[in-house]
Order: C-alpha cells, then structure tokens, then sequence
C-alpha cells in the first residue's frame, strides 16, 4: 500500500499547491476568481471542460453502469451528452461567450428579468449540483478504500476537505489548471488499461464476443423499459448547452471561436474515453467478475488483479482526478450561485471586495460540507443518481436559454413560465406523484417548450432595443450585450 | 447558424431518432444489440462533424 499511497499524497499535495499558487492571482477580483479573467487557451479550455464532464461518474460511474445494466444503455446515456456538445457549440457557445458574464443565471435574469429568475435558477442549481458532488464523492471513497485500504469515511473527508480548499482560495484559475493535469491523467489510465486489455486478446469486438458469450446481458437492451434509455440520452444532450459547469468554461475562452473550438475538442477526447471504458474494460470485468454486487466496483477490481502496486496508485489518482476535476467545477458553480447569483446584487453595494472573496469562500465550504455529510451514506448507482440532479436543470434551463437566444417572440411570461413548468413537472414524474410511465424528462421537456409557446404568443412582445441586442450576441465576437 | 452547421445538427439529430428504432435492439452484431453500435458510432461521428465543419469554415 506503500507505494500507492505516496503517489495519492503527491497529487493532493499538487492540487493545493497550484491553489495557492493561483489565489495570490483571483482573490481581489472578480473576473479573475469566476471566469478566470477569460483568457483560457483553446487546447487547455478543452482539456478542462473534458475533465470537468469526465467524472468519477466517467470512470467508476459508467464502467458500474454497463456492468450492471448491459453496454447499449450506458452509451446511449453517454451517446446524449456527447451529442449535446455540438448542439452547445452551435446554438450557445457563441452569443453566451459574446455576452461575456459570468453564470447562465446572468444571462437568463438579463434576458427574462424578474425575481422568479433570479432567485430560482440559483437554487436549483445548488440542489442538483448538491446531488451531483455526493455522487462523485462515494467515487473517491469507494476507490480509496478497495485500492489504498483507507475507510470510506476517512478517503472522503481527505478527499472533501482538498478540493474545497484549493476550489475555494484558487478560483478558476486553479480549477483550470487542476483540470488539465487531471484530464491527462484519466485519459492515460483509461486508455491504457483499455489499449492492454485489446492487446491481450487481440481485438475490441474478439473481447466483446468472449464477454458476451459468457454474459450475453452486457449486449442487450432488456434491462430498463426504451423510455429510461430515450430519458438517459435526451437528459444529457439538453444538460451539456445549459450545465452551469460547462457553461462557465465557455465564458473563461477568449472569444467565441476558442470557445466553440474548446468545445468540439473536448466532445472527441470524451467519446474516445467512454468508448474505450465501456468496449474494453468492462467486458474483462465481467469475464473475470461475474457477480459483482455492487456493479461500480468493477473498474477498481480489474486494476487490483491486473495491475502492480504503482499502477494501482496512478489508477486511484485518476479516479480521484476525475472526482476532483468535476467536483471541483461543480463546487464553483454552486459558490457562484449562492454568492454572485443569490447574495451578490445585496452584497456587493455593502461589502469590501475582502469581505466578499470571504463570502465566496464560506459558500464553497459549506456546499462541500453539506455534500460530505449526505455522502457518508451513499445512495447506489452513482451514473444514475447524478443523471437524476442533472435532468431537473435540463427540464428547467434548456428551453428558456435556447428560446432566448433564437426565438424573438420569447418573452419574461414565455420564460419563467417554461422554467417554472419544467423544474416542477420534472420534480412530479420523478418522485412518482404524476405516474405516467416515461422518463421524466420525456415529459417535462415538451412541457416547458409548450410553456414557452404559449407565453411567447399570449404575452406581449420584447422591446425592439432587447432584440437587438440578442442579435447582437450572435455577431462573429461581439462586445457584451449588458 | 450557417446551411452546414444546421446541416449537422439536422443529420446528428435524424441518426439518433434511426438509433432508436424498435428493430436495432433485438438485431445483434459480436453479442450486442446494433442499438449499442449505433451509439456508440454516434459519439465518434457526432465530433468528427462538427469538427470538420469548424475546421473547413475556419480562415
């Protein structure tokens, strides 16, 4: 465990490193602390909004997900975020970078002014956001305890308590450049593990043959009814224009070429590394694992059979990397909600700029420890359980956000009621209290789209000055809208 | 949005509805349903488009 050990403190001595490097840079500012001071290179962009959707729910999430539920569903759940890449590059990336905020709440309150707005989308965010880190955190202490022997409660604490601390005092900065080095890292591992287990047999569809000869469940579409499949796809191809983790990448680029750009580059790195997970990787685990219970043990079982000491050691790094490098923006984003979206028009005319980086900061700390609190008693499944925090913002945020951008008849009636229709019809089918057989996202999606419409036509038409300056957002880098 | 970009989107949206055709999940090709296949040519076509188009419209 020595060895193993010595290189997980190596890595999390460097994530604080570069957050105290890069606070001497974002704690006075801003622009610096949020986005960064949007000068993020195209290459470094794209490798952090890769490592920023590769979670632990990339690595331990996706390989337990199509051991336990078959190869088809967990690609068409991937399918769907890899899909809502270009439909973000070409329908948001741009007139969202052009407008040159800072949250997709700032956008949204500009475009639909009004306290509903305001105040609702933050919460939101911070609710499924909230889901989300616990869902990467039983990722880190699940992997530190199978491959380092640490207790789940203590890998989790350490794990919590470092990506806090170097998210809070660093900003995006450290963000940044925690992402790139942790993107590198899981790309390497899971293509290497991939590229030796094909080595071995010979071919991808040789291994996939044995696998399923063996476990013909790991290739059929038997598991789930079609509409969780169709629900799976749909939720990420409509999450990955309006996640606020995403979308605050696009505001950190130069201009909107390099975010359109980042985008693109960061969609085939993360193709290239599901596929490889799920077409090699998981067919050996469930060759030599036939009946793991819980399915999210699976990559870390292959690693520990397989692999020496010192690989097992770079393999805990990168499935801490692909937590920290998610939860990390995910952590932002909801510090950003609480302190730029819900308390920064009320803070920000009675604090010095001191007293509000201590507001960011407490933010930080207490999403995270209320994350660490409910992760101490993991919920199962952790694709899923996070895929679920997801779908409410989707319901709520993809119609509005889109409509905003290309529809002139969208107005403030049109787009709070889209976005009040979507989180609470979402919410409904979800929890059950509207039982109507399909995917929860199948149903609040269509609705929130026909509160759009209606609001749209029944309210009265945006002022002419409004409608130019949406026209203005979509222009080849045009300065900021507001 | 230019004729390509609306182009690749239409034709990225029109292969993940063929994707889901009832018939792709019972057919099976090395063990697993040609829904899987099809997904999985989805998330290596869908960047390589976009990219192409970028790439091509670029100065």
């Amino acid at each position: 465990m020595t060895i193993e050990r010595v290189l997980v403190v190596v890595y999390l001595a460097g994530c604080i490193g570069i957050g105290v490097f890069a606070s001497k840079k974002v704690l006075g500012s801003r622009d610096e602390y949020w986005v960064a001071g949007r000068r993020i290179g195209t290459v470094v962009n794209a490798m952090a909004i890769m490592a920023s959707l590769a979670s632990g729910g990339s690595i331990i999430g996706v390989m337990g997900l199509a051991y336990s539920q078959g190869i088809p569903a967990t690609l068409a759940l991937f399918a769907g975020a890899v899909l809502g890449f270009p439909i973000a590059s070409l329908l948001v990336a741009r007139p969202l970078r052009n407008f040159g905020r800072y949250t997709i709440t700032d956008f949204l309150a500009f475009r639909y002014p009004s306290a509903v707005v305001r105040y609702l989308v933050p919460t939101l965010i911070v609710i499924a956001f909230t889901i989300y880190i616990v869902a990467q955190m039983k990722a880190a202490g699940i992997t530190a305890n199978a491959l380092l022997g640490i207790p789940y409660e203590t890998a989790l604490t350490l794990a919590t308590v470092v990506f806090i601390l170097y998210v809070s005092i660093g900003g995006m900065i450290a963000i940044t450049w925690t992402d790139v080095i942790q993107g590198l890292l899981m790309l390497a591992v899971i293509l290497g593990t991939a590229a030796f287990m094909v080595w071995r047999v010979g071919s991808p569809l040789e291994l996939m043959r044995q696998a399923t000869s063996v476990a013909p469940e790991l290739g059929q579409v038997t598991h789930r009814p079609v509409s969780s499949y169709l629900g799976y796809f749909v939720i990420w191809a409509t999450a990955i224009p309006v996640i606020p983790h995403i979308v605050m990448r696009v505001f950190t680029a130069k201009d909107a070429r390099g975010a359109r750009l980042s985008l693109n580059l960061a969609m085939l790195a993360y193709s290239v590394m599901i596929l490889a997970a799920c077409l090699a990787i998981v067919p050996v685990g469930k060759l030599n694992f036939p009946g793991l219970v819980d399915g999210d043990q699976v990559f870390l079982k292959v690693m520990e059979s397989e692999f020496s000491p010192l690989l097992r050691g770079v393999a805990v790094a990168a499935v801490l990397a692909a937590v920290m490098s998610t939860t990390d923006a995910l952590l932002l984003a909801c510090s950003s909600a609480i302190a730029h979206d819900l308390l920064g028009d009320v803070l920000r005319s009675r604090l010095s700029d001191k007293a509000l980086s201590a507001v960011r900061i407490g933010s930080a700390w207490a999403v995270g420890m209320l994350a660490l609190y409910w992760a101490l008693s993991p919920p199962e499944l952790i694709s899923q359980f996070y895929t679920a925090g997801v779908g409410i913002l989707s319901a709520s945020l993809f119609v509005p956000t889109i409509a905003g951008l290309w529809w002139k008849r969208a107005n403030s009636i049109g787009g709070v009621s889209s976005l009040v229709v979507g989180a609470i019809s979402y919410g409904l089918v979800h929890a059950e209290i509207l039982d109507i057989g399909i995917a929860p996202i199948l149903v609040a999606l269509p609705a929130s789209a026909l509160a759009m419409t209606v609001g749209g036509f029944l309210g009265r038409r945006e002022s002419r000055e409004m409608l130019d300056r949406i026209q203005a957002l979509h222009e080849p880098d045009t300065a900021a809208a507001s | 949005m230019r004729g390509a970009e609306l182009t690749v989107l239409g034709f990225l949206v029109l292969f993940s509805i063929f994707s889901f055709l009832p018939v792709w999940r019972t057919t099976e090709i090395f063990g697993m349903a040609v829904f899987g296949w099809l997904m999985a040519a989805l998330m290596l076509i869908s960047p390589a488009l976009v990219l192409w188009v970028f790439v091509r419209r670029s100065p």
